[in-house]
């Protein structure tokens, strides 16, 4: 009987508790919108901050330098702070010192929170050379050339062990608003009180990341994916093919980015500039395809992914199309996939390939690369761009080969001494683009570029466009800040001279006369359209013209993890892939509406896209985009590390609801150890006391 | 260091208590079992303090101060149903026990109180117990630079004691008709459970008066407890 009564107390005391439980936990703790930046690694460790599950700090403000000798110079017994970080504090040597303080519990950057918190001017947690170590001049003896070098921190690269959170800026989500709100009053609260005065606000951060060690230790266990996604490439000959002998001119941008906080990969003047001038120079030549497709050489489009995990995208494809082309495994249906490639009709299984298009490439003949880097002129000081004048360079591997130099001149001295101009602009007036050679003086070789990737198997001639002739101008390279918020007309206006200068230049490059080269000129209007929807409105009507299924209308630039069982992980790259699709087509036709939400209507075949519920079909194309040091191994189904000294980035795995932030009062160590001291006291006083009265008790009822 | 803010409250919330057990019930089976089934007593006088709360119609239901008053008289309510069922069996207990009648009774008497004091306890802090090992703290609104769990953790250890000393003075006043103890064992009981309102009030310093008044009553409670029942037994020697 009395175990038994014991056993149902407990059960109501128990349940008692549940039912409360959540009561008082909801009253303690506030979940606030959180997000942290995932763990990369490579073959030879891991960068990002740590993937421990829990830090719990009081929360510090840092907004500057005074603030930062404050903290350091505050050392009471026992406590550890979560640290309230401006961008403009968020370098390596600040997280040093914060680290070396030996109180450090987690960061939490914010983007902007008030006025003490404001955009720094220049931002990068890129390298000063990035991915100079997968560069053609990797192996050169004379130390890497400095791009990014003002800003460039390298932040990016580095490993922390302790967790790391952004509070990105978002004006028009209400949550975000709510969460930034309440950080901002835990701070404040905290200062009010001098840090001194309990309770203060607490942080707990959480930041699970199953990756550990390496590439290869993290893929053979299955936690890491490698970094990666979906290059593009398009062509208007239909006919391309290895059996001729007509040459071919590429014309190459990067398709996506990367920054600190993966989440927040804005990448606008980075590689969005790029990659909406080759898209505004690709719609410019196909408002003539019948001169386009009469010239002696093919125009190859391509616009490679992951870029900045190694050149993943175009080395891949370079190392694809310059080696001949066997399919082990072909697809046994029309629909067939496999545990190593599950793209339902994959044209080739092992080695996996959604299209074997890239087969009619000849790596060989191709005798010219025009790449757009970044455009947008957003560096320019604002009297610069009033005025109208927008330099553009050219930069090349070799200012010595005469083959580079024709191919500079076709941009230097074509259209009026190399200068476009672009009207309608504003009432400012017009915005003359001007082209020079970078390497007047010095040569200081090619930018971090995926020409690269090409002229590392063979010399070719290659220009690389920049808004920069010495050193990036673009204060923001892949930084959060670079959301394209600080465009104006006159970027549009400079991107689009440069849409108009390549079009020419590739079409002559290509064979034809300068005189027919002059007839096409980009859509300003295009431009500044393309790059507002890819940069924040996903769901335009321009996008919607072409693609209704996009439901959110900012999607980052970061490319994610590869997955081959699908052929674009991300709207961008879809959309990307449309357009060009849909200007490089060589037939339209209505063969029975398709329906344009969808990812994959059926159009009957693969090289039909749908654009404004009609088929259309184009020879545009993908290519699988992940480091060239990783490969499938078909035998165990997994990605494996083949060549460490390759581009080898892979992510980790995590489950986002793992990574939160909540905020709460804490009471002082001195407290708490006045708790234990009071409990323990009580405890021995009742017991002597009781001990004592029991014996009186006892003598007087004798 | 959460985990000192834990150990700290189970400390102060049931430190004393157990001790109290260990030096006076702990050796005795039947007081133990006593102790127990009073603990149940308890448990049903809550049960339908609470179903009569969930049946309440809303604004009833958000009226602390009527249903602490429910609550209060429930609880007496069962002391009292306790007491006279155990009265049945106490000739035969207090045979087995060996010592006299009268320091059968205060002894009884004592682990039912605690066992009361105990449940109550438990049912009352364990919550927040279990809260209090993780990093965050609810403050007292009354005393802003206060944790709740600890104040909450002092009231815990000082109700047990006022119901152990309810339970004496109130099977005192039953066996010996002394029914004058009884009206005072309610009231101050309704006293110091409504002076804990003043814990999450807004009177500045609210829950040190909680404490303090906890207290009071508490020495009241001991200097009638020796007044009727030890004295007594004095003059009867």
């Amino acid at each position: 009987m009395t175990p038994l009564l014991l056993v149902l107390q407990l059960l109501v005391v128990l349940l008692s508790v549940q039912a409360q439980n959540t009561y008082i936990v909801g009253g303690i703790y506030q979940q606030l919108q959180a997000y942290g930046s995932v763990r990369m690694l490579n073959a030879t460790g891991f960068n990002g901050p740590s993937s421990d599950s829990s830090a719990i700090g009081v929360v510090y403000r840092v907004a500057d330098n005074t603030d930062l000798d404050a903290f350091i110079a505050f050392t009471p017994p026992f406590v550890r702070f979560t640290v309230v970080l401006s961008f403009a504090m968020f370098t390596p040597s600040v997280l040093e010192s914060l680290r070396n303080s030996n109180k450090l519990a987690g960061v939490i950057v914010v983007q902007q929170l008030d006025p003490a918190f404001a955009a720094p001017t220049s931002d990068s947690p890129d390298a000063a050379f990035p991915q100079f170590q997968h560069s053609l001049y990797a192996n050169d003896s004379s130390p890497p050339y400095a791009w990014n070098p003002k800003v460039g921190n390298g932040i990016m690269y580095k490993a922390f062990d302790f967790p790391i959170f952004v509070m990105p800026k978002n004006p028009n989500d209400l949550t975000w608003q709510q969460t930034v709100g309440t950080l901002l009053k835990t701070a404040d609260y905290n200062v009010e009180r001098k840090y001194q005065t309990y309770p203060l606000y607490a942080i707990e951060l959480n930041q699970f990341m199953f990756a550990s060690h390496d590439a290869s230790v993290c893929l053979r266990r299955g936690w890491c994916y490698p970094a990666g996604a979906t290059s593009i490439w398009s062509t208007f000959s239909q006919n391309l093919t290895q059996n001729n002998d007509r040459k071919l001119v590429v014309v190459t941008a990067q398709a996506d980015a990367n920054g600190f906080f993966q989440d927040f990969t804005n990448a606008a003047a980075t590689t969005v500039s790029g990659y909406v001038t080759l898209l505004a120079a690709a719609q410019a030549l196909s408002e003539n395809q019948k001169a386009v497709a009469a010239l002696p050489s093919d125009i190859l489009f391509t616009l490679f992914s992951s870029e900045s995990f190694g050149f993943a995208g175009s080395q891949r494809f370079v190392n694809d199309i310059s080696a001949p082309f066997t399919c082990k495994q072909e697809p046994k249906s029309i629909n067939d996939s496999s545990a190593s490639c599950g793209y339902p009709g994959a044209q080739c299984q092992n080695p996996c390939h959604i299209s074997t298009d890239f087969k009619d490439i000849a790596f060989d003949r191709i005798k010219a690369i025009v790449e757009v880097n970044q455009v947008s002129g957003l560096g320019l000081a604002p009297n610069v761009l009033d005025a109208g004048n927008v330099n553009m360079y050219l930069h090349v591997d070799d200012a010595s080969d005469q083959a580079t130099l024709d191919l500079v001149k076709l941009f230097t001295e074509s259209g009026g001494n190399g200068t476009v101009k672009v009207g309608g602009v504003s009432a400012k007036g017009d915005v003359n683009v001007k082209f020079n050679p970078a390497f007047s003086g010095t040569n200081r070789k090619l930018p971090p570029s995926s020409a690269m990737s090409f002229l590392a198997k063979k010399k070719i001639p290659a220009v690389v466009i920049g808004d920069y002739q010495s050193s990036f101008t673009n204060p923001y390279y892949n930084s959060i800040y670079d959301d394209g918020s600080q465009m104006t007309p006159a970027h549009y206006a400079a991107m689009c001279g440069v849409a108009t200068q390549t079009a020419r230049s590739v079409f002559q490059s290509a064979g034809g006369s300068a005189t027919d080269a002059a007839q096409f000129s980009a859509n300003c209007t295009l431009v500044a359209d393309l790059f507002k929807c890819f940069t924040s409105n996903l769901t335009c009507s321009l996008f919607h013209s072409i693609y209704t299924g996009a439901s959110v209308p900012y999607e980052n630039q970061y490319p994610g993890f590869f997955d081959h069982s699908v052929a674009f992980t991300s709207t961008p790259a879809f959309m990307m892939y449309n357009f060009l699709a849909n200007y490089t087509a060589y037939k339209r036709s209505a063969y029975g509406s398709c329906d344009s939400s969808q990812r994959r209507p059926s159009c009957g075949s693969p090289n039909e896209i749908c654009v404004a519920n009609v088929c259309v079909a184009s020879k545009a194309s993908t290519h699988a985009a992940y480091g060239s040091g990783i490969e499938m191994d078909y035998g165990s189904n997994k990605y494996v590390v083949v060549n460490a000294a390759k581009g080898t980035w892979v992510q980790s795995s995590f489950n986002s609801s793992n990574i939160r932030i909540r905020t709460f009062l804490v009471t002082s160590p001195q407290y708490q150890g006045m708790q234990v001291g009071v409990g323990i006291a009580l405890t021995l006083v009742v017991t002597a006391a009781t001990y004592y009265v029991q014996k009186f008790v006892d003598t007087k009822f004798k | 260091m959460p985990a000192a803010s834990f150990f700290g409250n189970l400390f102060i919330a049931y430190g004393p208590a157990t001790g109290a057990f260990a030096v006076t019930a702990y050796h005795s089976g039947q007081l133990a079992i006593l102790m127990i089934c009073s603990a149940f007593f308890w448990l049903l006088s809550i049960l339908i303090a609470s179903a009569l709360w969930y049946a309440a119609p809303g604004p009833v239901k958000s009226n602390v101060f009527f249903n602490l008053g429910i609550t209060i008289a429930l609880q007496e309510a069962f002391r009292v149903i306790f007491w006279a069922i155990i009265r049945i069996p106490e000739i035969g207990l207090t045979k087995i026990s060996g010592v006299p009648q009268s320091l059968n009774r205060l002894k009884f008497s004592y682990v039912c109180g605690l066992g009361f004091g105990f449940m109550s306890g438990l049912v009352m802090f364990v919550t927040q117990l279990a809260n209090s090992s993780d990093p965050g703290i609810i403050y007292c609104q009354s005393c802003p630079s206060q944790d709740l769990f600890f104040i909450s953790a002092l009231t815990t250890c000082l109700f047990i004691f006022l119901h152990t000393t309810w339970g004496i003075l109130a099977f005192d006043a039953l066996w010996r008709k002394s029914y004058w103890q009884v009206p005072y064992v309610v009231l101050s009981h309704f006293g110091a459970s409504y002076s804990t309102t003043l814990v999450p009030s807004n009177v500045s310093g609210g829950c040190w008066y909680a404490l303090l008044t906890l207290l009071l009553v508490l020495f009241l409670n001991l200097g009638l407890c020796y007044a009727t029942v030890v004295v007594r037994e004095k003059k009867q020697a």
